[in-house]
């Protein structure tokens, strides 16, 4: 599986946490990445949109109870969570790679 | 909401226009929605340094993605290949057919050859774009259904 891209990351970690609608996900990705990453509405509905026809993410009812009834929420599926899991993986090897060369410090510990 | 805002929603609305129909048709409201809820943000709202920031930031959004999104609606491709097949057709032709000598005519004695060259080319473009047309809806039908 090729790298994915970081808001394909960014949305299937949003996504990790529980159901969430478009705003939702533009709001978390701002809260991980503190205010680094701030996708914009074109690149979380394409990014969705594509990873629906990967069958990583599907839309569902929502709560039942919604702030919203015109929003529509999306979940991560089981390939989804999959994927995500592969390429937290590849990052950690990444990170580990660095980490011996001494490109980063490794974490101190207690 | 205030009036420069609702205008600002209107214009955002209008833009996704640039979308290919099929995306703007799926996710469009919810673009919408969400633009004006981050045009709200006390953040974005707080100075007018912040505002145009956001308007930067979001056209920029618009413009990738919209780029992005003709580019996987396969237009592009029909397109080249379109343009592909009487360039092809016409140099093979030209190249097979003998005597090959060919010189593009000049001056207004052959205005009728030129014309009839054109639209044969034109005829030939329609017809391998509706080729290719057919077969790439025909294959993301296909693709839909399984």
């Amino acid at each position: 599986m090729p790298p994915l891209t970081p808001a394909v990351v960014h949305v299937l970690l949003s996504l990790a946490q529980g159901e969430r609608h478009g705003y939702a996900i533009l709001k978390d990705v701002e809260r991980q990445t503190a205010l680094r990453v701030r996708l914009g509405p074109g690149t979380l509905y394409g990014t969705l949109q594509r990873l629906m026809e990967l069958d990583w993410v599907e839309e569902t009812d929502g709560p039942a109870e919604p702030v919203d009834q015109r929003r529509r929420y999306y979940r991560l599926t089981r390939g989804g969570r999959e994927a995500l899991r592969a390429e937290v993986a590849r990052l950690e090897a990444l990170v580990d790679t660095a980490r011996a060369r001494r490109i980063v410090p490794r974490p101190s510990r207690g | 909401m205030a009036t420069g805002e609702r205008f600002e929603v209107a214009l955002y609305r209008i833009a996704l226009y640039g979308y290919p129909p099929a995306f703007r048709r799926e996710f469009a409201d919810e673009m919408v929605r969400d633009f004006a809820q981050a045009r709200r943000e006390p953040h974005v709202t707080a100075s007018a340094r912040q505002v145009w920031a956001f308007r930067r930031r979001i056209a920029a959004d618009l413009g990738r993605s919209v780029l992005v999104q003709w580019g996987r609606s396969g237009w592009p491709v029909i397109l080249v290949l379109s343009l592909a097949g009487p360039i092809l057709s016409g140099v093979a032709a030209g190249t097979l057919v003998k005597p090959a000598r060919f010189t593009v005519p000049t001056g207004t004695d052959h205005d009728d050859l030129v014309a009839l060259l054109v639209l044969v080319l034109l005829l030939l473009f329609v017809i391998v774009a509706t080729i290719i047309f057919t077969f790439w809806f025909a294959h993301a039908k296909l693709r839909r259904r399984a």
